[in-house]
């Protein structure tokens, strides 16, 4: 976890949108630590692809059940 | 995160100097007050240098001194080093510390000439485990890049004589980007939804490749988001550009206020010169036509006098029965012949006959005038036509003098007036500022239908968009092969929905922050504040300050208000 961080009160904005869907709010969380922690990485792609995987796979599950 | 502390050593005029910023319940806004030459920009540059290691606001005078104090370089005898160390000390939220700290070794040569050794630059802080810790260089520096970058810097560090200007250079957009980083809304924007669409796109081309009709639809729906992103580029751009051309027209508004409307003016000019050139002909043909209407009637005129008297004279002889004679000619003739009265049939003596002939000669002499007068009659009331239609034409010419020698000496009081008004102008600068003032109106308002046009096609774009998207979503439905893809599509598309949600809540929330602060600040420091209504930040972060009187005063307002003002949001 950086030292660096977050704004507040887009941590709650996003928990307030997401009205309760906790994967896209951990999904989205995590997203912000990692432009945080690691602004301008060039190889973004890869690390966005394994996070969609993981939890879209995690949500598509929870939305069938 | 708050300045809390300065520490500088041997830095130009600073030998020493240690410099803390208390906070204040009120307000946590420092500013530095001094007489000229009292190191007040040297300070603001010593801070800049510790931090980017640049020193931006040098002036011409101090490039040409050393960045070692003098004093230092004196004491210091050749082949010694000194170094330049400056710390920023600050305070995070959770009352932790974070120190910057910049040494600059430097070394004195032979010729007494100091040479620049090198930097280090190093970060201290406190980790999550409440120990501390301390990176250096590029680590370093990353540091600053996240609390306070050098991008927006003059949001943080800003020389005061310079405000007016910042001001000017700062509004909009350059606000706008600002508080986006400060507020970390620019992460959201800038990196999240950008990268969340780039991977979504991806996705859905992927999905295009399991089924053409997928991909028919796909194809539609990335042309009208293309489609889109170009009026959107055009609509920025557009706005952009009247917001410029409206900064352009407040300031020519600046400077011609209290002056002249010279275009209006001179037009003005123009039409009463000609107006003068029209009257001046009229009179001069109405005094003509009067000339000649008393040179036709000239004789009339000047007989009219005693022809009045005539008539005067016609008239009183008619009322007193004068005219015409009532005494009967031929029976006093008769009466002499016969030598006997035709009444009483007696002879007359001869002092009646006398009488009798006396009569007869003065009946034969008032009859004759009486027949002159009667013949003078009808030539008169010709006469008196002839006078009276002499009397109207001249009244009427005369009434149209009068106006028009009226009009003259009104047109001619403005002309004068105009003069003076325009004495000591330069006409021909401040015409231009005028030309200038139109050209940008007219850019303006052509701009504005151009945005009006680009806002709808953005509108109908956004619409085709939401089809094509369902559309797309449907025929995902169906394709049993795409079934994981869709899912990711799905989620992908939930993910930007909440950030797009996320984003818009922080934007305003920000916004009505900034706003509310900056009308506390202003209108508890503002030596005016009854003069003013209320401050707002609009969408673009510009300002708007609201005179009592209900308009926006931006413009009107002295230097230092809006220096006021202008820190508030910094």
């Amino acid at each position: 976890m950086s030292k660096i961080k977050l704004n507040e009160k887009i941590i709650n904005g996003i928990k307030e949108n997401c009205e309760g869907d906790s994967v896209i709010e951990k999904f989205l969380i995590d997203l912000m630590y990692e432009e945080v922690n690691h602004t301008g990485q060039w190889r973004w792609k890869e690390s966005y692809k394994q996070k969609v995987e993981k939890s879209s796979s995690e949500w598509g599950k929870k939305n069938e059940n | 995160m708050r300045i809390e502390r300065i520490i500088i050593n041997n830095y130009r005029q600073f030998r020493k100097a240690d410099i803390s910023f208390r906070k204040r319940a009120d307000t946590d806004l420092h500013y530095l007050i001094g007489t000229n030459g009292t190191g007040k920009t040297t300070f603001l540059n010593a801070i800049n240098y510790c931090l980017y290691g640049d020193e931006p606001h040098l002036s011409k005078e101090s490039e040409q001194l050393p960045i070692l104090n003098l004093q230092t370089i004196q004491n210091m005898g050749v082949g010694e080093t000194a170094e330049i160390c400056i710390e920023v000390r600050t305070e995070t939220e959770d009352n932790d510390y974070v120190i910057f700290k910049r040494r600059s070794k430097f070394i004195k040569n032979s010729d007494g000439s100091i040479s620049h050794e090198g930097d280090t630059f190093e970060v201290k802080f406190i980790d999550e485990n409440k120990n501390a810790k301390s990176v250096t260089d590029e680590e370093a520096n990353v540091w600053v890049e996240r609390f306070v970058p050098k991008g927006i810097r003059e949001f943080f560090f800003f020389d005061g004589e310079r405000l007016d200007t910042y001001f000017k250079e700062v509004v909009g957009q350059n606000i706008q980007h600002a508080i986006f980083q400060i507020s970390q809304i620019d992460l959201l924007e800038n990196y999240i939804e950008k990268k969340l669409q780039i991977s979504l796109d991806e996705y859905r081309k992927e999905a295009g490749k399991v089924n053409p009709k997928i991909e028919e639809v796909r194809s539609r729906l990335e042309s009208a988001r293309n489609r889109y992103s170009e009026y959107s580029e055009r609509y920025i751009e557009c706005d952009k550009q009247i917001k410029n051309v409206k900064e352009k027209i407040s300031e020519l508004d600046e400077k011609l206020k209290g002056i002249p409307d010279i275009q209006a003016i001179e037009s003005e000019r123009q039409i009463l010169k000609m107006r003068f050139e029209e009257e001046n002909e009229f009179l001069k043909t109405k005094e003509f036509e009067k000339k000649q209407v008393i040179y036709k009637n000239l004789i009339i005129v000047q007989m009219w006098p005693a022809l009045a008297k005539s008539f005067q004279i016609i008239e009183e002889k008619k009322v007193s029965n004068e005219i015409p004679p009532q005494i009967d000619r031929s029976l006093l003739e008769g009466i002499i012949k016969e030598n006997r009265c035709k009444v009483c049939d007696r002879p007359l003596d001869s002092d009646a006959l006398n009488h009798v002939r006396k009569i007869v000669d003065d009946v034969k002499s008032s009859s004759e005038i009486a027949k002159q007068l009667l013949l003078m009659e009808n030539p008169f009331y010709l006469f008196k036509d002839e006078i009276i239609n002499y009397n109207q034409k001249i009244t009427e010419i005369n009434q149209n003098i009068l106006r028009s020698v009226k009009d003259l000496e009104t047109i001619s009081n403005r002309r004068e007036q105009i003069n003076s008004q325009m004495a000591g102008y330069n006409e021909e600068l401040i015409s231009s500022w005028y030309k200038e003032r139109d050209r940008y109106e007219e850019l303006r308002d052509q701009n504005l239908k151009n945005l009006g046009v680009f806002e709808l096609e953005r509108t109908n774009l956004q619409e085709e968009i939401n089809k094509y998207t369902e559309e797309l979503n449907q025929e995902l439905q169906k394709e049993e092969r795409a079934k994981e893809i869709s899912n990711k599509i799905k989620f992908c598309d939930a993910s930007l929905k909440v950030v797009n949600k996320t984003r818009e809540k922080i934007m305003k929330e920000t916004r009505e922050k900034i706003e509310q602060e900056t009308r506390r600040q202003f209108f508890n420091l503002v030596w005016k504040r009854e003069t003013f209504e209320n401050i707002k930040i609009l969408e673009d972060y510009s300002i708007k300050l609201i005179h009592k009187m209900g308009y926006d005063c931006l413009g009107s307002i002295s230097a230092g208000e809006r220096q006021m003002l202008c820190s508030e949001p910094q």
